[in-house]
């Protein structure tokens, strides 16, 4: 079954192994991005397994059956491309921006490992890639100050069969546990073109681009789309959980983290407009509050974790300034958290807080990579990647009463709070 | 599954060049550079002083300046004022870089008007009220603090300190020191404003579609009644301290942060693209020598680059990466060996065409967005180099030979001349630094 049909210029197709195609033309650069999602992230790993996602992610880059070791960033540096590929809860994703000329060969590129990886796949690309990640992990987590805070915040909020309770990094124990027979495994599981999306954003015409993408994928076996987990739906924590750290950390700081809902509904886009209120831009609640008028902080910022088959989460960070008391920060917070869940914001507030959301959305799709990295959020995660040109329409609609309530979410009483006492012990 | 396509070869690239700005001057001497490109919904405007930060005074003084600039002005105090530019969809945020301070703000284009009369009421009278000076001041010096804190950035502070000679200010942060800024008072701030800040060190950069919009008019509007005249700049080439090796100690770290470096040269240099070359080849990219052997074959780091830091007289040649503690002297060992052999060997025609490929095709890639351009253009003015520089460069590059790149590595990467900076667990490290690396290590306290 092959089926076609577009407007607004963006096109949408899915080849008879069930590979969705997103495209979407824009002439002003010479150049096009390629963006593929695979619906496997770490929620997919075994439990006693954290990690192998990402691990899995290096391989990808190890060689296939056409492709020799390295040779994907080489080919593609040479042509200039801008490259990468990240892991996340609940997906994969690997992109490039190339010349439109060589649109083509990353199309190739991406078909042989999508179709081949397992040739490429040996003992000594996995022990030299488990060893890259580790300190991938000791450079952004564990040699940090805070580094390993989403770590416990993530183990304090999420129950013990949650698939959302460990990071994406994973454990040092479970990478080196990980074996070739598993990232196999994984492989045949996940890495299917039933089980990915693929979006081309760019200096193309449509047709042409489906078209090069039918010469190079649809000869991948039509595979039935894997089996997913169920999504998890966890209403907020029922008790604050809080966990003090003495650590060797420049400041003292506090990560608020409250339980909220999936991505993909009214109440999410409620939950990022209640976040740009109280902790977004300069003139938030938290920043005039905190940093301004009390000069108890430093820096408030939020971060609001979007999970679509899943719990979202929404976290508080308040960077303390020197020598600051944290029980009278905390407290000032919590007045502020319970007056605004009690009052919702003011009229001016909301208009402020879609200003910087918009802003946001607009800055993250700027150039090709990041709108097609859009689309195909949408598309492997939401069904429809027409979705992405939505975002802004329904932030808009966002009401008043709706944001008071995601408000009521931020509450102490729901949260799960790491609080960072600097320890100046090590001090010379 | 029918068997796999061939590799498919590519077509060839259409021909980029970097935008060209319209540029005005106005009677009060500010230089106005607009980059006129359609489509694009928001504005991007940059505000470049020319004042160097030898001439700040006590250090810290320019970016404690600079971040006031968004904490109040003659006609608002900071809370409106941050409402009244978030209430026109703009952001506003205020730094120093060694050229110069730095006002940065993005706006719908429709609103430009408003938030260039927020950003000229910033700059040219800010109000550096005694309460916003004495909190500002306080973040800085926990800026200080947390900057000191993250090892990276311990390490390339630490390796300033020891590659430039102390007369260079490159030899010391853009924040300055705990104690100059605990030293620091509202007047000197002021009286710095008053001297440095004028028009005639002053260029304004606008990206973005301005078809319709009489820019020019609009700035002359807000900043034409600017006043005040320069002082002579100083002109310091960055200095060259003698090679030396350290270890900030901190125990128990599971990493060794390293940073190798030496003074080097600026964009201005007839070698800069040959020199250019020759780095993206040694640690430049993914499959460079550095990572092909330090992250590929050995999995000692998540990531290794060799690159230049210019700045408009010198810069700095750095080596950066971070490496598990246990293998902290095997990866010395190894990256010297990759310097060396890459300086007496050379680089091949092969690995000139791929750097210089790169470099030629990466530019449509690099340069989607207004932020792009503007940071690039921003580079440009600090660097005291004509906007047509990027144009003129891709030529360059097209011209060095795999000869000229090897000439270059070895006219300007003297091995003798490089200073090794680690941050890491010095009682686990220091015998095996000592193994592999040339010097006597001073143990630096964390």
């Amino acid at each position: 079954m092959t089926s076609t049909r577009g407007e607004n210029d963006l096109i949408t197709h899915t080849l008879d192994n069930g590979l969705r195609v997103t495209v979407r033309p824009d002439r002003s650069a010479p150049a096009v991005a390629l963006n593929i999602w695979y619906d496997v992230g770490s929620r997919h790993e075994d439990s006693e397994r954290t990690g192998l996602a990402h691990l899995f992610e290096h391989l990808m880059f190890q060689g296939s059956a056409n492709v020799a070791s390295g040779e994907h960033f080489a080919v593609l540096m040479a042509n200039g491309a801008d490259m990468n590929a990240t892991t996340w809860f609940e997906r994969t994703n690997y992109f490039e921006t190339v010349p439109t000329g060589a649109l083509d060969l990353a199309l190739w590129l991406e078909a042989d490992r999508m179709g081949t990886l397992l040739a490429g796949l040996t003992q000594e690309n996995l022990d030299n890639q488990r060893d890259v990640v580790k300190n991938e992990r000791r450079q952004n987590r564990d040699n940090q100050p805070y580094g390993t805070v989403w770590e416990h915040l993530q183990l304090m909020a999420f129950p013990e069969a949650s698939p959302y309770r460990h990071e994406t990094i994973g454990s040092m124990e479970h990478l080196n546990a990980a074996t070739l027979d598993e990232c196999a495994e994984f492989f045949r599981r996940h890495y299917r073109a039933s089980n990915a999306v693929l979006t081309i954003v760019g200096d193309i015409e449509a047709k042409q681009a489906v078209t090069a993408v039918e010469r190079y994928f649809s000869h991948l076996p039509a595979l039935p789309p894997p089996e997913q987990p169920e999504p998890e739906l966890l209403g907020p924590l029922s008790e604050p959980v809080r966990l003090e750290l003495d650590e060797d950390v420049p400041t003292p700081a506090l990560f608020s983290l409250s339980r909220s809902a999936r991505d993909g509904t009214p109440e999410a886009d409620a939950m990022e407009l209640a976040l740009q209120v109280v902790a977004g831009g300069a003139a938030s609640r938290l920043a005039i509050r905190l940093v301004h008028r009390e000069e108890l902080a430093s820096s408030v910022r939020s971060r609001h974790t979007r999970q679509a088959r899943g719990t979202s989460s929404a976290t508080l960070i308040i960077q303390a300034r020197t020598g600051a008391d944290l029980v009278k920060l905390e407290a000032v917070l919590d007045e502020e958290l319970h007056r605004f869940a009690a009052e919702g914001p003011t009229d001016e507030e909301l208009t402020r807080a879609l200003a910087l959301s918009e802003r946001q959305w607009l800055d993250g799709t700027a150039d090709f990579g990041g709108l097609a990295d859009q689309y195909s959020r949408f598309a492997c995660l939401h069904g429809d990647p027409r979705l992405a040109d939505g975002m802004l329409s329904r932030l808009r609609e966002i009401t008043l009463a709706q944001v008071r309530r995601a408000a009521t979410e931020l509450l102490p009483e729901h949260a799960a709070r790491v609080a960072y006492h600097a320890d100046r012990s090590t001090d010379a | 599954m029918t068997s796999t396509l061939p590799r498919p070869g590519v077509t060839a690239p259409a021909a980029w060049l970097f935008p060209v700005p319209q540029q005005h001057q106005l009677a009060n001497g500010l230089r106005v550079m607009t980059y006129d490109l359609p489509g694009r919904e928001l504005a991007t405007v940059r505000l470049v002083l020319d004042a160097p930060l030898a001439a700040e005074g006590r250090d810290g003084t320019a970016s404690l300046a600079a971040k006031l600039w968004t904490a109040g002005t003659d006609e608002d105090d900071a809370e409106t004022f941050a409402r009244k530019v978030e209430s026109v969809g703009a952001t506003y945020h205020a730094s120093a870089l060694h050229a110069g301070p730095i006002a940065s703000m993005t706006v719908p284009t429709r609103q430009l008007a408003s938030a260039l009369h927020l950003l000229a009421a910033s700059v040219i009278r800010p109000a550096y009220a005694d309460d916003e000076f004495a909190r500002a001041r306080h973040e800085q010096l926990d800026r200080i603090a947390a900057n000191r804190a993250r090892s990276e950035n311990r390490g390339n502070m630490e390796l300033c300190g020891l590659v430039f000679t102390p007369e260079s200010r490159l030899s010391r942060p853009v924040d300055g020191s705990i104690d100059d800024v605990a030293a620091l008072d509202v007047d000197a701030v002021r009286a710095y404003h008053s001297e440095q800040i004028v028009p005639s060190a002053a260029t304004l950069l606008l990206i973005g579609d301005f078809s319709g919009t009489d820019v020019v008019a609009i700035v002359k509007e807000e900043f034409g009644d600017w006043s005040g005249s320069r002082p002579e700049q100083p002109e310091s080439e960055a200095g060259a301290a003698t090679t030396r090796v350290a270890v900030v100690d901190r125990p128990g770290s599971v990493q060794t942060i390293v940073r190798i470096g030496a003074p080097s040269i600026d964009r201005h240099h007839s070698d800069w693209a040959a020199l250019q070359i020759a780095l993206y080849v040694v640690g430049g990219h993914m499959n460079s020598r550095l990572s092909t052997v330090l992250r590929e074959e050995k999995g000692y780091t998540y990531g290794i680059s060799c690159r230049l830091d210019p700045q408009r007289h010198g810069g700095l040649l750095l080596v950066d990466c971070s490496v598990a503690t246990d293998v902290t002297g095997p990866a010395l060992a190894d990256i010297a060996e990759i310097l060396r052999a890459a300086v007496s060997g050379g680089i091949t025609p092969a690995e000139r065409d791929l750097a210089a490929d790169n470099f030629l095709l990466a530019g449509p890639i690099a340069y989607q967005t207004s932020d792009a351009i503007a940071n690039r253009a921003v580079r440009l003015v600090t660097d005291g180099l004509t906007p047509d520089f990027i144009n003129n460069w891709q030529e360059s590059i097209r011209q060095v030979t795999a000869a000229d790149a090897s000439r270059a590595l070895r006219d300007h990467l003297d091995l003798a001349r490089l200073s090794l900076v680690l941050v890491g667990d010095a009682a686990a490290i220091e015998a095996a630094v000592c193994e592999s690396w040339p010097g006597e290590p001073t143990i630096i306290p964390a």
